[in-house]
């Protein structure tokens, strides 16, 4: 008897980006093994010089890999004087 | 114009301070020329008579602990900072930093309180246009606490048209 072909769907993942104050959360739809670079990219985020982007609140790098639920964040100091 | 009501005691919090602190607060947009302070978190690293800052590791954060415990932080949009002994105006450096806020933020909401209870406040729209709006804070700056839902309540009934904002919020008449 043939053995049928097993298809096996595409794991998605999602993940929270928080860009700056005010109402800039959202989530992005990826496919799993996607990094840091390719969450901001879907999510349409870009960094400006100054701004840190942190991943579940530690420093990552934009290679490093996603995992679903995974919260990046984006924010700058803020000084006054 | 945009006017601006404290409702947080954020006012009352920032006289105990002759050093700059600094922070966040959340503002509720009750109509498009009204805005209220709701709530407010001092958040600065570094507290000085004329610098104060706070660390983008406490940004982040902060606002990880609320995103992870499923809190609303769409509203929390303003930049609040003292300046201890010196009055309140907006300095280049504010300015700039204002300007360095990241790439996502839609609009800004930046209040100065400074020296003889002064105060001045400026809203910054990023996206989709940038523009640069004074705000003016009315009246005296509310003490005593309430919840949103109180505080709606009493900014819905009809003090506006009566020209009395205070009345109808605590009771005892406005500025």
């Amino acid at each position: 008897m043939e053995r049928g072909v097993i298809r096996v769907a595409r794991k998605r993942i999602a993940v929270i980006i928080k860009d700056g104050v005010g109402d800039t959360k959202k989530s992005v739809i990826l496919k799993k093994g996607a990094t840091v670079e390719e969450a901001l990219e879907a999510g349409g985020n870009t960094i400006k010089d100054g701004s840190e982007v942190r991943l579940n609140g530690d420093t990552t790098s934009m290679s490093e890999e996603v995992e679903d639920g995974d919260i990046i964040t984006i924010f700058s100091k803020i000084s006054g004087a | 114009m945009i006017n601006l009501i404290d409702l947080s005691g954020l006012s009352k919090f920032v006289k105990r301070f002759d050093k700059e602190i600094s922070g966040l607060a959340s503002v509720v947009v009750l109509n498009p020329n009204l805005l209220l302070i709701d709530k407010y978190w001092m958040l600065n690293n570094i507290s000085k008579p004329s610098f104060t800052e706070i660390s983008s590791e406490a940004l982040h954060k902060f606002f990880l602990e609320k995103i992870k415990k499923n809190e609303d932080v769409s509203n929390i949009r303003c930049w609040w900072h003292t300046h201890g002994r010196m009055s309140a105006f907006f300095s280049s450096w504010d300015l700039n930093t204002i300007e360095e806020f990241p790439d996502g933020t839609d609009w800004l909401l930046s209040v100065v309180f400074g020296n003889h209870n002064s105060v001045e406040a400026r809203l910054d729209m990023f996206k989709p246009l940038r523009v640069e709006v004074p705000v003016r804070v009315v009246g005296r700056f509310l003490e005593k606490e309430y919840n949103v839902i109180d505080r709606v309540t009493a900014l819905d009934v009809s003090w506006w048209k009566e020209g009395s904002l205070f009345k109808a919020i605590d009771g005892k008449g406005g500025d």
